[in-house]
């Protein structure tokens, strides 16, 4: 059955060779990167990460290099608007390196602007690298157990459990009303698909919450009174996970007194 | 060529080059590392009292009755799922709802705080949607000024006695804008113009995204207004029961 490549960063995160590393130590390391990166705000600090991160999931983590590069085009649209944005000025534009008449304004571009746009343009795609460490390496279970751990209200972590797996069902069911849909011509022209569109998810909403009665029911046949227990996984930290968050750490210090001096 | 035509041409130009680079418009969520540390946490602060307010609610309706535990757990898959699904389009370019204006008004805009932020990280541990460090920036303007809005102007139709699907289609309609707007507040914000400050660049991001985020609006307007005839007609019982369960009381 074919299956939309929407949840695909979760297929990798079954099939990454990180996964076998600690989950709490990945999360920190995937999140002190980002936090490292937007708070340092600087060129250097960003190509840095963003290298590591590529040849910690690709090189270490066997993620296929090709399958990675698409997944860091997801967010290349929002980055190049917000880019254009952040370059373009509109002003009477004194000093610019490039300017045009736009309407009633000028539309121009300073060297300021553009490095600006530049260095948030690569500060992004580096972010987006090191959230991508966790992402592609970690199961959603393991992620809400590091939650638990930071003391998450147990609330919140069963509705994140439930909705995860149910995000799934919900999906696969919809994909399956999309290809009965499509193959009675549901989707011929513009007007039906708008009319099967909206059909199909008020009809997912009313399947959506007949089954949620039922795994209710589900649930307390198997004992559920009020709190579920979720498995986890121990997985030891080693010297060698160790080493990598070490070296990472050795280029960002080699970093810092490259600027420091150039500065 | 005139001066004028020039001027035409660098405009068609800036504009088939903005519709032409979003083959996957999702909506607008702020991406990882877009933000200084100080704006992720500001925005995340002014988060709290919505949903600590939603957290009790979820948690009253729990104490209530146990069952809907997986009815709202349904309710954020489902939010996901609808918020990932493409719009059928004749440019062939692929649109998402955002399903705030849906959400809202079938599931009320306190449980829809502590949905959305769920379903936020999902979005963006699973689908690359929006980022850890910006998740407090999208939850206020995606699970609560958007929602909160839509709700408002649902509950002020239905008060002013116009026409139930009028109703609908404003609250899905202005919500969405207003998710837009308020995004593009926070980056202006972020990213103030060397000339005009803030304002300006308030209007650059509006600009930037318009082409996109405007017909999306429309699209999603419509949209919700056809899925709630949908349910009128086949699925009362439920709608009763989503009411029952969930409305504020």
């Amino acid at each position: 059955m074919h299956r939309g490549h929407e949840i695909s960063a979760d297929t990798y995160s079954y099939l990454s060779a990180l996964r076998e590393w600690n989950t709490t130590y990945k999360v920190a390391f995937s999140v002190g990167a980002l936090v490292t990166v937007i708070a340092a705000d600087s060129v250097g600090v960003s190509a840095v990460t963003l290298l590591f991160m590529l040849f910690l999931s690709v090189g270490v983590g066997k993620i296929p290099a090709r399958d990675y590069f698409r997944l860091m085009k997801i967010p290349l649209a929002f980055i190049l608007l917000g880019g254009a944005a952040i370059t373009a000025q509109f002003g009477s534009g004194a000093d610019s390196l490039f300017r045009t008449r736009f309407f009633l304004t000028n539309l121009y571009v300073t060297q300021s602007s553009l490095t600006l746009g530049i260095h948030v343009t690569l500060k992004a795609f580096s972010a987006v690298s090191a959230l991508y460490l966790m992402t592609l390496s970690t199961p959603m279970g393991e992620i809400i157990s590091v939650f638990r751990k930071i003391r998450v209200p147990v609330l919140i972590l069963e509705l994140m459990h439930l909705i995860y797996r149910y995000i799934f069902i919900l999906s696969e069911t919809n994909q399956r009303q999309k290809d009965s849909a499509g193959s009675r011509l549901g989707y011929c022209d513009l007007k039906t698909s708008f009319r099967t569109f909206s059909g199909e998810l008020a009809n997912l909403l009313v399947l959506s919450m007949k089954k949620a009665e039922t795994y209710y029911d589900a649930m307390e046949a198997r004992g559920y009174e009020g709190n579920a227990l979720f498995w986890e996984e121990t997985k030891p930290l080693t010297a060698g996970q160790l080493l990598y968050a070490g070296l990472y750490l050795a280029l960002l210090l080699g970093t810092f007194c490259l600027i420091g001096r150039r500065g | 060529m005139t001066t004028k035509q020039k001027k035409w041409i660098a405009s068609l130009a800036v504009l088939s080059v903005i519709v032409g680079i979003t083959p996957n418009a999702y909506a607008m969520h702020i991406m990882e590392g877009y933000l200084a540390p100080r704006y992720c946490i500001a925005w995340g602060v002014l988060c709290i009292p919505f949903l600590v307010t939603g957290y009790l609610s979820i948690n009253k309706k729990l104490k209530e009755n146990r069952k809907n535990i997986t009815l709202l757990a349904m309710a954020g898959a489902f939010i996901f799922v609808i918020s990932s699904l493409k719009i059928p389009s004749v440019t062939g370019s692929c649109s998402h709802m955002t399903g705030t204006g849906l959400g809202a008004i079938l599931f009320g805009p306190t449980a829809v705080s502590i949905l959305g932020i769920i379903v936020l990280l999902f979005q963006a541990i699973l689908l690359a949607h929006g980022g850890l460090t910006t998740l407090g920036a999208n939850t206020f303007s995606m699970a609560i000024a958007g929602p909160l809005l839509s709700y408002g102007i649902f509950l002020l139709c239905k008060k002013l006695k116009v026409n139930r699907y009028v109703g609908i289609f404003l609250a899905a309609f202005l919500g969405d804008l207003f998710t837009y707007c308020v995004t593009s507040f926070q980056l202006a914000i972020a990213y103030p113009s060397a000339e005009g400050g803030v304002m300006a660049s308030v209007g650059k991001f509006l600009g930037v995204f318009a082409p996109t985020q405007l017909p999306l609006a429309v699209l999603e307007g419509i949209l919700t207004v056809l899925i709630m005839i949908a349910l009128k007609t086949y699925a009362t019982p439920e709608l009763n029961m989503l009411k029952l369960n969930m409305e504020e009381k």
